[in-house]
């Protein structure tokens, strides 16, 4: 009888010994970086992959602090990769490497610099994942910093996670107005929060986009928005603030983001006759819907999209086309650029320099992806997501004292953040949160429109760079081939 | 009356390309018994050769048809004689030959769609092609819909002759209805399967080409057009390929019906609303046996 | 009771299950107090995905009917525990979800089961995908969002819950095999039409049993959609919670009880171990899954088993808590 059960206790042994080691082995670095000041307990290793050679160099220098650990998930495969190749992800690697080229980051209670190990894990876009592993990170590999997840649904996931560790949580892709809510909740819980969010969202651009509407002398819109989060968010605020300044809406419409039905919408639009076009909506639906509008010779007087069309590739994308004529005309949510402030065009200029010849992501002229191809910007969220970075390097040059175990003290720095401390960044000379969250005017723009080749910003304030066109020019003839 | 023209010029534009879409796959049922989860990651890689090809050579999109269509065939072909009839061989029957041959087909599913990922990126593709205007009735569509339903409804009308009036396609036919007696008169039942399934990439290397002219794709657009196709596969009729055309174009009506009066946003759900309610009341489908 | 006797008592082989399963038990109730914050939340996720899998061999792996509607009843139990979690307790509402995803189950058998078996399982695959973008369409249009966010409970708390879920899963089933409801599901599964002539109510059967494997899926949604906080139509019907209990469930074993546990904490591990490490997670896993269902179509545990049949003669290929 006895060999019936001995597949039972392979099988058990199995199990037990892979769990363990994954919970155990799972952390990696958990027990690696000693708090023992020995410099001989430095060479423990700092989580893998990456760490090695920094640790070693630390560890010749006889430092007990030898590696600043910073983990974050992000996802590299599936539906979200995008946004890790082309949002947040190019910014954090360049910093990386960039503190790393000049010695490291500066710790205030070392008083000397350190080397910056990061590392990010893949969640292959599966929200599950993102917090299970997000909360592996905090509790069991506890690194010295953390960096956002991608999306406002995974920040809403881990916000309150990043809260129960005590990591302060700095948020690069990602802000709603329900974002406010939770914080209330959480201050209301935990007396202060450990999330900040970054970049705008429709608090601070859709009161922009209606003084704009207002200024240009639109008399009605018909807005198509995408049934998620972002285009309920945008449309409801839109919605209710047109009413206010009594301009008239003629019809809206929820798009599925799967299946835009990019015909049928625009045919709607076109039937009700309104001045502007508002297509509340990513990449995946703004293309179809932009395609449908030249093939149906839709032009109206106003026509703005959604996230996606501040990225510079956003005409390659939609229509081959590299000149970026073709988009002349159309606005969008954003917005910064070059002309700006003279710290937008140094981060600008710097960015190009940097990743220009080593992009993962960076296109050839036909759209596919090469190392060496051109340099694309995001003139919307590169210069907060940096931003997100130089306020990490900076909280830590001011406040960064090491906790008991060695590692920097988090709550020191949110502390630090919550106190209403200034950071100079390429986004604002004196940024400030207020509530975990940026004013209005800490950023440089919030409603772009594409003319030339620039993405301008045509806020009617003083950010403005460039007048608006208006009404938006037909489209170009020599797309229809 | 506009209304009424307008749902059905496109719905019959968005059709054709369902109809190839499902063709493909009733193709690979029908015959081969699988339900290939990975039939639209071979539509994606059809629409990126295309792609690559039209935007670095010039050629007329519809030429790639002439490369894209043999090489998704020989994948195909050689999926099948390497993976999938092992699996036929180690499954005892044939209702675990199709559980196993689902299996499979998802795990081709991740690699094909990353691979594609990792060489293409994630982001949105297309070029542009007929961006004008087609006036038909007094109301405006996009050229390119029609010039799309037309080759499309060419290729389902020469698929349909080459199934009924070749010798290669009364074999394939034979060994739909029934395999052990056409095996029985002579049909070499495993290279027929093996060539079914080869056809069922073809097809959607067709409609993938077909696709990069009328709607910009990316590369995780794939498991999308897998959906509409079971959906539109189950409602003709599993295995039939009468019943695929009829369905794609029954389904690219209703989804402008739909979207016209109810909400885009409602369409797919209630495709599986149609669905459901059919598999309970037919599930042999409309034109199924 | 005599069931009972049968299964965790009558013979040395079922007196030694039974301690097993106790003493694992006990084990895992302290872990908790030993561990850091994290191990209780993995090994929450891993006892998730072992309770789906082993639920969804009970109806699949007998009757043959492969269903992909895990990721519904999954879902469904996380959307309840967004709706009413933060109205009662975790244990009432994992017990709610339980019954909503019963009742569910119940109602799709009575409609589906009649169908043959490539209908049931795009039927089956069609629900999952029905479900994302009713919800979806329902969310926006009429509650004006996207997601809800979830009442979130205390790590320890949830692992305790999906423990007792998983035990109870797992004896229920043991059980359920020995007796006369799992031996005619069993001969379902071999030849339907001879199971109704030595008078087994095919129809009622299967569907009481799909409903019974639909209610752990609901019960460990509710539970686990607390340590995320946050749900939304994408989160909860996703494919991958269809496809995965069938994966872990073949690459195990499905022929044994034990075979998709044995499954389930190997898949989640590796998989765990890929996302960490490469970002070739996707390609690697899309292979694991063809060479599974080419090479081990017994699965893991399968493999264990013929390893030892070789070195000793005259072995029967029985194994406890074979199905």
């Amino acid at each position: 009888m006895k060999k019936k059960y001995s597949a039972i206790i392979l099988a058990i042994v199995l199990v037990t010994v892979l769990v363990l080691a994954a919970c155990g082995g799972g952390g990696g670095g958990s027990d690696a970086p000693a708090p023992t000041p020995a410099p001989a307990a430095g060479g423990g290793g700092g989580g893998g992959g990456g760490g090695g050679d920094l640790v070693e160099k630390g560890y010749q220098a006889g430092m007990a602090k030898d590696v600043i650990t910073i983990r974050g998930v992000r996802p590299q495969t599936g539906g979200g990769a995008i946004f890790e190749q082309t949002a947040f992800g190019p910014q954090y690697k360049m910093w990386a490497d960039m503190i790393n080229a000049e010695g490291g980051l500066y710790v205030k209670s070392l008083d000397r610099q350190v080397l910056v190990d990061i590392q990010t894990y893949d969640d292959g876009s599966d929200m599950e994942r993102t917090t299970q592993l997000f909360e592996q990170i905090v509790a069991s590999e506890k690194p010295d910093l953390i960096i956002g997840p991608e999306s406002t649904a995974r920040l809403f996931a881990c916000a309150p996670i990043a809260q129960r560790y005590g990591y302060m949580l700095l948020a690069a892709e990602g802000g709603a107005k329900e974002l406010e809510n939770q914080f209330e909740d959480i201050r209301r819980d935990y007396g202060q929060v450990n999330t900040f969010a970054i970049l705008s969202y429709s608090e601070t651009q859709v009161p922009a986009l209606v003084k704009l509407i207002d200024e240009l002398g639109v008399d009605s819109v018909y807005c198509a928005y995408i049934n998620d989060l972002h285009g309920i968010e945008y449309w409801g605020a839109t919605e209710a603030a047109l009413r206010e300044i009594g301009v008239e809406i003629k019809g809206s419409e929820p798009v599925d983001p799967d299946d835009p039905q990019a015909d049928t919408v625009i045919n709607n639009a076109k039937a009700s006759g309104a001045t502007a076009f508002l297509g509340y909506m990513y990449p995946g639906q703004s293309i179809p819907l932009t395609q449908a509008a030249i093939r149906l010779d839709y032009s109206p007087d106003m026509y703005l999209l959604g996230p996606g069309l501040c990225y510079d590739f956003f005409p390659v994308f939609a229509f081959g086309d590299h000149s970026q004529q073709s988009v002349t005309g159309i606005m969008g949510w954003g917005a910064w650029n070059e002309k700006s402030s003279a710290s937008a065009r140094e981060y600008s200029e710097m960015f190009k320099n940097y990743w220009i010849g080593k992009g993962e992501f960076w296109l050839n002229a036909d759209g596919t992806p090469n190392p060496d191809g051109t340099v694309f910007q995001d003139w919307w969220g590169h210069v907060p997501y940096y931003a997100a970075m130089q306020i990490l390097q900076q909280a830590v040059e001011n406040a960064g004292e090491l906790n008991e175990d060695g590692m920097i003290n988090n709550e020191t720095l949110i502390t630090y953040l919550n106190s209403g401390a200034t950071f100079n960044t390429y986004m604002h000379p004196e940024l400030r949160f207020t509530n975990n969250i940026l004013m209005d005017d800490m950023y440089l723009g919030n409603v772009g429109q594409w003319q030339n080749g620039v993405f301008e910003v045509i806020d009617a304030d003083h950010r403005r760079t460039a007048d608006p066109i208006f009404p938006k020019p037909p489209w170009p003839a020599d797309l229809a081939n | 009356m506009d209304t009424f023209l307008l749902i059905l010029i496109n719905g019959c534009a968005m059709g054709s390309v369902y109809a190839l879409m499902a063709m493909g796959l009733s193709t690979q049922y029908g015959v081969a018994r699988i339900l290939n989860i990975s039939h639209g990651e071979f539509i994606v890689l059809a629409a990126f050769i295309t792609f690559v090809v039209h935007t670095r050579t010039g050629i007329h999109p519809l030429i790639c048809l002439l490369i894209a269509c043999p090489l998704v065939f020989a994948i195909s072909f050689l999926l099948h004689i390497t993976l999938f009839k092992r699996v036929k061989k180690i499954s005892p029957n044939m209702g675990v030959f199709e559980g196993n041959a689902i299996l499979v087909s998802f795990g081709i599913y991740f690699i094909v769609q990353n691979m594609i990922q990792s060489s293409m990126g994630s982001a949105p593709h297309s070029f542009p092609f007929m961006m004008y205007p087609y006036t038909v009735g007094g109301v405006n569509i996009a050229a390119s819909s029609v010039f799309v339903m037309v080759i499309a409804a060419i290729i389902c009308v020469a698929y349909s002759v080459f199934l009924s009036q070749t010798r290669l396609g009364k074999s394939i036919r034979a060994a739909a209805q029934d395999p052990q007696a056409a095996s029985l008169l002579g049909v070499k039942i495993n290279r027929i399967m093996a060539i079914c399934f080869g056809i069922g990439g073809l097809l959607a290397a067709c409609a993938g080409v077909l696709i990069t002219m009328r709607e910009p794709f990316s590369s995780v657009s794939g498991i999308g057009y897998t959906t509409i196709a079971i959906i539109i596969v189950v409602l003709g009729g599993l295995g039939s390929v009468k019943g695929a055309i009829l369905g794609g174009f029954i389904m690219g009506i209703a989804g402008y019906a739909i979207s016209t009066f109810v909400d885009s946003v409602f369409m797919i759900s209630a495709f599986y609303m149609i669905i459901m309610v059919l598999l309970v009341v037919r599930p042999k489908g409309l034109m199924g046996r | 009771m005599e069931l009972v006797k049968k299964v965790f008592w009558e013979t040395k082989a079922a007196k030694i299950q039974a301690l097993a399963i106790l003493a694992a038990f006990v084990f895992m109730m302290f872990i908790p107090s030993f561990s850091g914050a994290y191990p209780p939340l993995f090994l929450a996720w891993v006892m998730t995905y072992c309770t789906l899998s082993i639920s969804w061999t009970f109806f699949s792996g007998k009757t043959g009917y492969i269903s992909l509607a895990t990721a519904a009843f999954y879902g469904l139990g996380m959307y309840l525990q967004a709706v009413i979690g933060r109205e009662f307790p975790l244990g009432v509402t994992i017990l709610l979800a339980a019954l909503l995803a019963f009742g569910v189950g119940f109602g799709i058998g009575l409609i589906t089961l009649r169908l043959r078996g490539i209908y049931f399982t795009i039927f089956t695959f069609g629900l999952a995908l029905f479900l994302n973008r009713f919800f979806h369409w329902y969310e926006g249009v009429f509650t004006r969002t996207k997601g809800r966010f979830v009442k979130t409970f205390d790590n320890d708390m949830v692992f305790y819950a999906v423990l007792i879920v998983f035990i109870v899963t797992l004896v229920a089933i043991l059980l359920m095999n020995k007796s006369r409801f799992g031996l005619s599901l069993t001969c379902i599964g071999q030849n339907e039409d001879s199971a109704q002539h030595i008078g087994v109510n095919t129809t009622l059967t299967k569907v009481l049993a799909f409903a019974i494997s639909a209610a752990p899926a609901g019960a460990v949604g509710a539970a686990m959609i607390s340590t995320v906080g946050y749900v939304d139509p994408d989160l909860a019907f996703r494919m991958l919670a269809s496809f995965f209990p069938v994966l872990m469930a073949i690459f195990g074993g499905m022929f044994s009880t034990y075979g998709p546990i044995v499954g389930a904490v190997i898949f989640y591990v590796l998989q765990d171990y890929l996302l960490r490490t490469t970002n070739l997670y996707m390609v690697i896993f899309g292979t694991v899954m063809v060479v599974v269902v080419l090479v081990l179509p017994k699965g893991i545990f399968g493999l264990i088993d013929s390893m030892i049949a070789k070195k000793q003669r005259g072995y029967s290929g029985e194994v406890i808590g074979d199905v």
